[in-house]
């Protein structure tokens, strides 16, 4: 039988999403489930890099107040940015910081980039 | 429940597995990579069932950032130029996939102008030379085959 699952489990964290897939079975539905995974193994992919989420996500909202839409990314000072990010991290995590930096501001200024909800 | 990490999905033909049994030696990097895996496998896939034909988007997105340069102010001007409606309808399976076509090329456009969003496979790598992983297969912005 087709079926989408996820359980995770590590160190307290805890994830677990099922959808038994039939011919009755949406392709939203579908899209809903995996949307729902996506972030969450996406979410904790970056909380496991070791980076400070908060303080960057943090940084994402204070550098997006008070912006809206995509054309606000042209305000955004790339190496101001990019500095802060090398305080907030080590250098080896510094592609982790930056990916979440741009995905938190993304999402904030209202730039659509995955299916779903 | 034990500590692991499960991703089965069996959806007509698609098939994706990705398993972690998580004990003490286990490694942190271990559990990221594979929660990066599944997160690829989705994004593979996810437009798909959402009526979206993502190769004709990304030699759109090829296309329109052909010349632009790394950072926000082109990631600014590709995403908040005016989207080919057209040429989005006919990557769509019906009209009501368009905003996710939208979607699809705003993520095609950063990703050809090599602005990351998420954990991706070079960046771990390098972080983690210990635990390689190798690149997702896929057609990831390559011109799609003609049978």
């Amino acid at each position: 039988m087709d079926e989408i699952k996820f359980i995770a489990g590590y160190k307290g964290w805890r994830a677990e999403k099922k959808l038994p897939i039939s011919e009755a079975t949406s392709d939203a539905e579908v899209v809903g489930a995996l949307s729902e995974i996506r972030k969450q193994a996406g979410d904790k992919a970056f909380q496991l890099t070791g980076i400070d989420v908060a303080a960057i996500k943090s940084f994402a909202a204070s550098e997006a107040s008070g912006k809206s839409g995509a054309q606000a990314l042209s305000q955004i000072n790339q190496p101001k940015v990019r500095a802060r990010l090398r305080e907030l991290c080590a250098a080896e995590q510094f592609h982790f910081a930056e990916a979440l930096f741009n995905n938190e501001l993304l999402r904030l200024l209202g730039v659509k980039l995955t299916a779903g909800a | 429940m034990e500590d692991e990490v499960i991703f089965a999905a069996k959806k007509g033909g698609w098939i994706a597995i990705k398993k972690l049994a998580v004990d003490d030696k286990t490694a942190l990097p271990e559990v990221a990579g594979v929660l990066m895996g599944i997160r690829q496998a989705i994004d593979r896939k996810i437009f798909f069932f959402a009526g979206v034909d993502t190769f004709v988007l990304d030699e759109l997105a090829v296309g329109m950032a052909k010349g632009k340069k790394k950072g926000y102010a082109s990631a600014a001007e590709l995403l908040s130029a005016p989207k080919p409606r057209e040429q989005l309808l006919a990557a769509c399976k019906s009209p009501d996939a368009l905003p996710q076509a939208e979607a699809y090329l705003n993520r095609a456009l950063l990703e050809a102008i090599g602005l990351r969003t998420e954990v991706e496979t070079d960046d771990f790598n390098s972080a983690y030379p210990g635990y390689k992983i190798s690149k997702p297969r896929g057609n990831f912005g390559k011109k799609k085959k003609k049978a």
